[in-house]
């Protein structure tokens, strides 16, 4: 895996963030105080093709109000079921921009549903092949690429 | 002419949110239909008449390229218009995609992208 992927990840996630979610990405100075993870919530997608493996998203859980708030546009209280439909959107996005620098434009995959995964649930146990830390407005986001082994014959 | 118009996603916010865009870029809405999957935007087009389709790819139950596969196949509704709203980020299939005569937006989108397809679909409609 070469190491532009960290990068490749924030972007493809800054850029999401940005676009559909309204959150932005703190300058330096302001990012020094943020940066936390409370009660974190993470959502998985997998993903099969011409590679194989999975894309999460963690953030701590008081984001995903402000996140559901902002793309729906509703001022009023916003249900769990629709705060976490909103977070696995945002992952569907990521990893729908993701898939095409993995393999290539003309490459076909087929993307699961995202999940809410526990944190200690072995599928992240295996350990990411890349990860991306965003210091946004509304708080903390890691975004972790995990590719499963290529078997060369 | 207000349009009557389905949106289908698997995705709650992601509907609103399209919804949300088209009441603000000044077309002019008729009945605003909404589906979670492929089968449920079937039903829909039974029931109703539609002037336009907005369409996800990747849904649970039927995703959206069955969904216009079998748009395209009944003669009632196989000429609707349908724009692809979808992260999907392939080629290939967004080639087959508009072979079936269907425009694609990218998720995300910027209300703009939205306003501009629309509005070009709907001359189109307009005009027929
Ligand atoms: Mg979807």
């Amino acid at each position: 895996m070469d190491a532009e992927w960290p990068d490749r990840l924030a972007q493809v996630a800054v850029e999401s963030f940005g676009t559909l979610g309204f959150m932005f990405p703190l300058d330096e100075a302001e990012a020094g105080a943020a940066g936390s993870l409370i009660e974190p919530i993470t959502v998985a997608v997998s993903f099969h093709g011409p590679r194989t493996g999975w894309v999460t998203l963690t953030a701590p859980s008081g984001l995903l109000p402000i996140l559901a708030a902002n793309m729906t546009g509703d001022d009023g209280p916003i249900s769990a079921e629709v705060q976490q439909d909103a977070f696995k959107e945002m992952l569907n996005v990521i990893c729908g921009n993701l898939l095409p620098q993995l393999a290539g434009a003309e490459a076909v995959f087929d993307v699961g549903s995202p999940k809410i995964v526990d944190g200690q649930n072995g599928l992240l146990a295996v350990g990411p092949t890349a990860t991306a830390r965003l210091l946004l407005d509304a708080g903390q986001v890691d975004v972790a690429l995990f590719l499963a082994e290529v078997v060369k014959v | 002419m207000a349009l009557n118009i389905l949106v289908v996603d698997d995705s709650a916010v992601m509907r609103s949110m399209i919804i949300r865009t088209l009441q603000m870029s000044g077309v002019e809405l008729g009945e605003v239909h909404q589906a979670a999957n492929g089968q449920e935007a079937l039903v829909v087009l039974d029931q109703h008449w539609l002037d336009l389709a907005l369409v996800d790819i990747n849904m649970p139950v039927m995703n959206g390229e069955e969904l216009i596969e079998c748009i395209r196949q009944k003669p009632a509704i196989a000429d609707l218009p349908i724009v692809v709203i979808s992260t999907e980020g392939s080629e290939t299939r967004i080639e087959r995609l508009q072979q079936h005569g269907a425009k694609f937006v990218h998720k995300p989108f910027t209300p703009e992208t939205i306003q501009q397809i629309i509005q070009s679909v709907t001359e189109v409609t307009n005009g027929r």
